[in-house]
């Protein structure tokens, strides 16, 4: 089940009642209830699964609680008998103990994840024949390693609780697509009392009709043309294959993002506050930037948790710094293309950002010598070119994922000069009354739409942490469920009911 | 301090670190540059910079933060 259905929404404002209804000791039990209820759904193997990880996470994230609080007691017993050295001895010897059961605990995270991708993997070339659709797991492995580490880490109490601990993994709506959130960031708003705020309910309502704007009217309108458009890979080449994979980043925006406004609109609701994941990532001037505003959270788990590791490691520490920035960072996206899918194509996608992040890295100071000497590089038409470059170049690298053919991805960026097709490209449009399996009005409503994201900054402004100085009017959000009503893409040949990133 | 400070010096000479403040002046790094950083720092205090204090940003947010964070470090 997704957020759209019928039988969700419904479900969702029954949940409502209850919440603010029962009382409060009882509203983070019915959460749990609920996200459990929502993934059986999925399947009694995904639900196992899930539930066996919470359990072998618990109980090795208690035992490190355990072995940290007999360290701190020691130390505190012993801290005048002990020489400086002695004690360092002494905390490097516990926390050498603790690492293997953090090593044990990941290492069982990660196999497991590991055989569902692989498994994927292997389904998809039909080596095996069928393989259950083990939704969200990416996503819930990723929040209960963090919390491992963080315990480990001491950055957080250990929840003693093991319900408590199943109600943050797999919270019901960031279970499925993410943000992938922090125990540090959340637990508090999770899993504390609340009381009925209107105000923020209100914001969650809003929050909630502006993803299903995006989703329902401009990308699930888009991926029609998309599957059209990479139906025939061989035909559309060219100025076909770029207009593609623009619409391609539009498509993902617009699914991805929108199904995160619902995620963080029901949190909301809830009284419950989450990570943001998007902030506006096609106002990016370079790729640095751009990281720092699409998948926030999948970028910050990977910066925390994998490269900065990596680059303080001790076999790294005799190199270069820069070489062992560009090593970590190589491995770092390596792995992050890994995570979304055992594939060429994700590989490819994960190592071409880590190869023009080096390169951006190293040109860095050649950068800041041509802003210094050139003044027109401060000027708003510098830096739209900027954001123009970045977010082209993210185009390309974003279009690994359209045909899940690394060799033809290629062939069609190499088309772009050998086969441009300009005439046929331009031709097309007058000669067919239907364009890529889309009729000329659904793409000037998706157009309309795509004009009405970029025009509204509410949400941009409160993404940034700000309050927004000025909130749309009702009228607004009457006519954005009056469009949704409409203009929403329901019934036969609009029947794509899974985001595109619920995947992973 | 005066040792960070000249530290800091060296690898930003144009950042008065004496009175800069990323909460107010915007970050200065980002995390390419907090792996040079820290470095340097572990190069010339000797200490061991764990990884779990460089997603904090509060730590990196003044001369003083950095300075408080390895005084701490160098006691642990």
């Amino acid at each position: 089940m997704t957020f759209i259905s019928p039988w969700f929404l419904g479900g969702l404002c029954v949940l409502f009642v209850l919440y603010y209804t029962l009382p409060k000791r009882a509203q983070w039990p019915l959460l749990l209830l609920a996200s459990l209820g929502f993934y059986a759904l999925a399947g009694w193997a995904v639900l196992a699964a899930m539930l066996v990880t919470v359990a072998v996470s618990y109980g090795v994230a208690m035992h490190m609680g355990k072995l940290k609080i007999a360290q701190k007691a020691h130390v505190a017993q012993h801290r005048d008998a002990m020489t400086r050295d002695e004690r360092k001895a002494y905390n490097a010897a516990q926390k050498r103990q603790q690492r293997t059961w953090l090593i044990a605990g990941l290492l069982f995270n990660f196999s497991l994840l590991a055989g569902v991708k692989i498994a994927e993997a292997l389904a998809r070339v039909e080596i095996i024949p069928s393989m259950i659709f083990f939704v969200g797991i990416s996503y819930y492995m990723f929040r209960i390693s963090g919390y491992l580490i963080d315990v480990f880490w001491g950055k957080v109490e250990v929840q003693r609780n093991p319900l408590k601990l199943a109600l943050f993994t797999i919270f019901f709506p960031y279970a499925m697509i993410g943000p992938i959130s922090r125990y540090n960031n959340v637990a508090d708003s999770l899993l504390g009392e609340k009381r009925m705020d209107w105000d923020m309910f209100g914001r969650g309502l809003q929050r909630i009709i502006w993803g299903f704007f995006k989703v329902m009217i401009i990308g699930f309108r888009l991926l029609l043309a998309i599957n059209h458009l990479r139906a025939y890979p061989g035909e559309y080449s060219g100025m076909f294959a770029f207009f593609t994979m623009l619409v391609w980043g539009a498509y993902l925006y617009a699914d991805f993002s929108g199904a995160i406004d619902i995620s963080i609109g029901i949190a909301m609701c809830f009284g419950i506050r989450v990570e943001e994941n998007f902030v506006s990532p096609f106002r990016a001037r370079d790729i640095f930037d751009y990281w720092r505003r699409w998948h926030i959270t999948m970028g910050t788990w990977f910066r925390d948790y994998v490269f900065y590791p990596m680059s303080v490691a001790k076999p790294l520490q005799k190199l270069p710094t820069r070489l062992k920035i560009h090593i970590a960072t190589l491995v770092t996206w390596f792995t992050t293309g890994i995570w979304h899918g055992v594939a060429w194509n994700f590989i490819v996608w994960g190592l071409a950002n880590g190869v023009v992040i080096m390169i951006s890295q190293e040109l860095k100071p050649l950068y800041a010598k041509f802003n210094a000497k050139f003044s027109f590089t401060k000027s708003k038409a510098y830096t739209c070119f900027a954001v123009l470059r970045t977010f082209l170049l993210l185009t390309l690298i974003r279009s690994f994922d359209i045909y899940f053919d690394v060799p033809l991805t290629f062939r069609h960026f190499a088309s772009f000069i050998t086969n441009p097709q300009f005439g046929a490209f331009f031709r097309y449009f007058g000669e067919n009354d239907v364009w890529f399996d889309l009729a000329p009005l659904e793409w000037l409503v998706a157009g309309l739409a795509v004009v009405v994201l970029i025009a509204v900054p509410w949400f941009r402004r409160e993404a940034r942490g700000d309050a927004p100085a000025k909130r749309p009017p009702a009228i607004f959000w009457a006519l954005l469920v009056l469009a949704i009503f409409i203009f929403g893409t329901y019934g036969l040949g609009f029947d794509m009911q899974y985001f595109f990133y619920m995947q992973f | 301090m005066e040792k960070l400070l000249e530290l800091l010096n060296e690898l930003y000479p144009d950042v008065d670190f004496a009175t800069y403040d990323a909460r107010r002046d915007g970050p200065l790094i980002q995390s390419l540059e907090m792996v040079e950083l820290i470095t340097e720092i572990e190069q010339r205090f000797d200490i061991e910079f764990p990884p779990s204090v460089m997603g904090d940003p509060e730590h990196f947010y003044s001369a003083a933060a950095i300075w408080a964070l390895i005084e701490r470090l160098e006691d642990e």
